[in-house]
């Protein structure tokens, strides 16, 4: 294949990239942050005694589980604001949808780790006397965050990848803006490449160092 | 033992079912201060459920419970049983500290860490006053050289011996062990009936559930035959296990009385 490479024009368009992975990077902080509280939110309606709180934060979770994240930002984008009056700028948008796709799954992770805490180790703490936030806190909370590591960390990594969906409604993130330099410059392969590559270098030492830390973990507290 | 004290314990008339099966049938019991006190029965027959609803880790039917003269869990002087509040059953928690068959250490914790976190969290002692009070416990207990290991790195009996020293921790007015060799590999048995051998020895006032027929010999002042949900023996270790004429003890004895039987004949 004798393509021309061009690597120089990445260097050339640099704000306009710098500004797409800025975008890109506010969209994953806001996302994860908002999502894991939307999880934490969630976690203890779902697992509560009461059929009137747990049954709405079931439906909601099972709802958004079973759309498509795509289909969420796009459905947000054109029909909440008919639904509701309430235009969002596109970047808030898709903040919102993917906040609330990681949050439901965010809900079955916290919820999954809390179940995994031995009951017994629950049992010694309330028999030293320990108040049931006392064995939140000191018992539940740390115990189930150490057993959910690892899908916690990937859910992470999903919501990285669910940045790009913003630009389905021209949110000018990463993959937006590479898109439009492409069309513009004729220069697809070298920005697209590039793009590629900044998930691939962002994510790839993300899963390393939370592998490494797993690893850790596991044969600090669990493993003989 | 029992004369003019008055008891530590009082075990009025408990029982406790799940769903249609009734699994304790009216237990009455006294347990009185510095006695070392056996329950005995085969797997199934309530002995497990008994201990752990006297500090309401399973939630008895009816029947009162009685520590140093206050009832525990609820108040049935009404006639509407009324739960206490969550601080005094926590509080009546603590002062009967349990032992459990699978030691039940903290796992993200240290071993001081798990003997610290009752008395810091819940006496509220300093860090410093719990450090010192553990580690003589942990001394006690001949664990000290582990109070910085995690309790993964730790063998079964090792385990055990942490959680006797954390539950001691809390100062509690008896102990309650729940088959506490029972999970343990049989050369692991011996570490754990020792140290218990020596709180006895102190005079710590002990519940014991336990299938160790020589322990519950020699060390216990009292022991209770449980079966199917009902104390059908109780007194002392060689009334008991050695000469109760009920011909159920006599079978559960069987091999003990055989072994006794042996070493007189010989």
């Amino acid at each position: 294949m004798d393509y021309d490479w061009n690597f120089g024009i990445l260097w050339e368009y640099r704000g306009m990239l710098w500004q797409g992975v800025l975008t890109t990077m506010r969209i994953v902080g806001l996302s994860v942050v908002l999502g894991i509280v939307i999880g934490m939110l969630l976690t203890p309606l779902r697992m509560s005694d009461h059929a009137i709180l747990r049954w709405p934060a079931t439906a909601i979770i099972e709802v958004f589980r079973s759309a498509p994240p795509l289909v969420l930002v796009v459905w947000s984008y054109y029909c909440l604001p008919i639904l509701t009056g309430l235009t969002l700028p596109g970047y808030w948008t898709s903040v919102v949808a993917i906040s609330l796709y990681s949050g439901v799954y965010f809900a079955e992770i916290f919820r999954s780790g809390v179940q995994a805490v031995d009951r017994g180790l629950i049992e010694a703490a309330h028999s030293v006397g320990m108040s049931r936030l006392l064995i939140l806190k000191r018992i539940i909370i740390p115990l189930a965050f150490l057993r959910i590591m690892p899908p916690f960390t990937g859910q992470c990594i999903m919501a990285i990848k669910n940045s790009v969906l913003g630009s389905y409604i021209a949110v000018g993130e990463i993959l937006y803006e590479g898109q439009r330099l492409s069309t513009h410059t004729f220069r697809p392969l070298e920005i697209l490449t590039f793009v590629a590559l900044f998930f691939i270098f962002t994510i790839m030492p993300l899963s390393l160092v939370a592998g490494a830390i797993e690893r850790r973990v596991y044969r600090r507290y669990f493993r003989r | 033992m029992a004369g003019p004290q008055s008891p530590i314990l009082s075990i009025q008339d408990l029982k406790k079912s799940y769903g249609p099966v009734e699994v304790l049938k009216g237990i009455s019991f006294d347990v009185f201060p510095r006695q070392v006190v056996g329950l005995l029965g085969r797997s199934g027959s309530g002995k497990s459920t008994l201990l752990r609803c006297l500090n309401f880790l399973e939630i008895p039917n009816s029947g009162r419970i009685l520590l140093e003269n206050e009832e525990v869990g609820v108040d049935s002087s009404q006639a509407r049983r009324r739960p206490h509040p969550a601080g005094v059953l926590a509080r009546q928690r603590r002062q009967m500290a349990m032992v459990f068959q699978n030691f039940n250490l903290w796992p993200h914790m240290t071993v001081i860490e798990n003997v610290i976190e009752g008395p810091v969290r819940v006496l509220g002692l300093s860090q410093e006053e719990a450090r010192a009070g553990a580690m003589r416990l942990l001394r006690d207990v001949g664990m000290e050289h582990k109070a910085d290991q995690y309790p993964i790195r730790l063998s079964g009996g090792q385990q055990q011996r942490v959680a006797i020293a954390r539950a001691l921790a809390m100062r509690p007015k008896l102990m309650l062990f729940d088959e506490p060799t029972s999970s343990l590999d049989p050369e692991l048995v011996a570490e754990v009936l020792r140290v218990m051998r020596d709180l006895a020895e102190a005079g710590t006032t002990m519940l014991v559930v336990t299938h160790e027929m020589a322990f519950a010999r020699d060390v216990c002042d009292r022991v209770m035959l449980l079966h199917e949900g009902r104390l059908i023996e109780a007194g002392p270790p060689r009334e008991v296990m050695l000469e109760s004429q009920n011909p159920i003890a006599a079978s559960f004895f069987a091999g003990l009385r055989g072994e006794a039987a042996m070493s007189e004949g010989s």
